[in-house]
């Protein structure tokens, strides 16, 4: 029987200026996996090395290396549902481990609607973030004022604006009154005495007739004939001087933008708007305000518009005639957009990013 | 339509009031000047001070004018 003794340094175990051997272990990663917010690695390191490095991972993308500092602040970048990011820490090249993954990061404003919301639902918050890193990486960053998803279920959830989810005025949360009914798909006023406040006043907030967008998500047909007013504002006289968007009388709908000099003006008249689904006006740099539905530009000339901004808060599901509800609205709503003025190839954004976070939270989309 | 009607101390107790934490009543006329509420108001009533609402008389509403736009 032979005995043997092997002498030997493992590579992982070289002796680094002690003679404790250096060894990297029980690497994690913790913090809110929210864009802007940091993430710190914590580990064990027995001996004493000369150099710690922290290499953090999108993926198999190094995004980050450091030799002083433990944390890492997550970027617009990382947001995404499968970031998976993770830290690798090393130590003087001899032994190194890699911590914990955490694969969701969440953009700052998902992150803020699902906790203003209450808002759990793993599917909607995915969504949601995805929806947001469409916004972000588009112009309609910084052109919607108001995004409303009405998600949720609650009259707790569907009030808060997605771009600035405070439960306040000045963040245009809305302020619902009368009569709705709540469902995953959205919420629905009773079309007798149900509507909400947007708290968004467009002269007080100094918009610009050639630069405003109203867009509407309306789940139930209108009926031909019903006269109903989704979403508007106007000055309390004969719907002159009005911003909305309408089920108009006599069978047809028709979306309004602003009415002038006595005569109501609508943008365009009498076109072939949807019974349902996504509906917009808007103008784009000068007063001529063009109708769009399922985000193609609707048929019908835009129609410049001659009026001003009625100096009245604009109402969901009903119009706020010169600060009274009327024409209250029937129908279950999706979402409600109040933006700056948007180009057709804009609203084909804002269209497609409603349709997919639909889609993708499992609700109903038109068509 | 059903809806839910109120005395005239009743419309006003309510006015203006929330019945829960994102909601305010909207008591409206009829066609004979009765004030009423409706089924989302009641069912979604959790402020204690309105409780009430939950016992309140249903009778046919009726809309007192044509809201045209």
């Amino acid at each position: 029987m032979k005995i043997g003794i092997g002498i030997g340094i493992d590579r992982t175990q070289q002796l680094s200026s002690g003679s404790i051997p250096v060894v990297v272990s029980g690497v994690n990663i913790a913090g809110p996996p929210v864009v802007n917010q940091t993430l710190t690695v914590s580990y064990t390191i027995t001996g004493t090395p000369t150099v710690i490095t922290r290499r953090w991972y999108r993926g198999a993308t190094l995004i980050s290396t450091s030799t002083s500092s433990d944390t890492y602040v997550l970027t617009q970048a990382d947001a995404g549902n499968t970031s998976n990011i993770t830290c690798n820490v090393d130590a003087d090249g001899v032994s190194n481990a890699t911590s914990n993954t955490i694969a969701q990061i969440l953009t700052v404003r998902t992150a803020a609607f699902a906790t203003s919301t209450g808002i759990v639902n793993t599917t909607y918050i995915a969504a949601l973030n995805n929806a947001d890193i469409t916004i972000k990486s588009t112009v309609l960053d910084s052109k919607l004022i108001i995004f409303r998803p009405y998600m949720g279920g609650t009259a707790d959830t569907v009030k808060y604006n997605f771009m600035n989810a405070l439960n306040t005025d000045s963040a245009f949360r809305m302020v619902q009154s009368g009569s709705w009914d709540y469902n995953a798909d959205g919420a629905k006023p009773n079309g007798v005495n149900g509507y909400a406040n947007s708290k968004f006043n467009p002269v007080v907030q100094g918009a610009s007739l050639s630069n405003f967008c109203l867009a509407f998500y309306q789940l139930e047909a209108s009926t031909s004939g019903e006269s109903r007013c989704k979403i508007g504002v106007d000055n309390g006289v004969a719907a002159i001087d009005m911003v909305g968007l309408a089920n108009y009388n006599a069978g047809l709908q028709e979306m309004g933008m602003i009415g002038g000099a006595g005569v109501a003006q609508y943008a365009p008249n009498a076109v072939n708007p949807p019974a349902n689904g996504f509906t917009a006006v808007s103008t784009n740099g000068s007063r001529s305000a063009q109708h769009y539905k399922h985000g193609g530009v609707a048929n019908g000339a835009p129609v410049t518009q001659t009026g001003n901004f009625p100096n009245f808060e604009i109402f969901e599901g009903a119009i706020n005639r010169g600060g009274i509800p009327a024409t209250y609205f029937s129908k279950r709503i999706g979402a409600s957009i109040v933006s700056l003025g948007l180009s057709a190839a804009e609203i084909v954004i804002l269209f497609n990013m409603i349709q997919t976070l639909r889609t993708e939270a499992g609700l109903t989309i038109v068509p | 339509m059903i809806g839910y009607k109120l005395t005239p101390t009743q419309a006003a107790q309510i006015s203006g009031k929330h019945f829960n934490s994102s909601s305010i009543f909207n008591q409206v006329p009829d066609i004979n000047g009765d004030y009423f509420i409706f089924e989302g108001e009641v069912n979604y009533c959790t402020n204690e001070v309105y409780l009430w609402v939950k016992d309140l008389p249903q009778a046919e509403y009726v809309a007192p004018i044509n809201n045209e736009i």
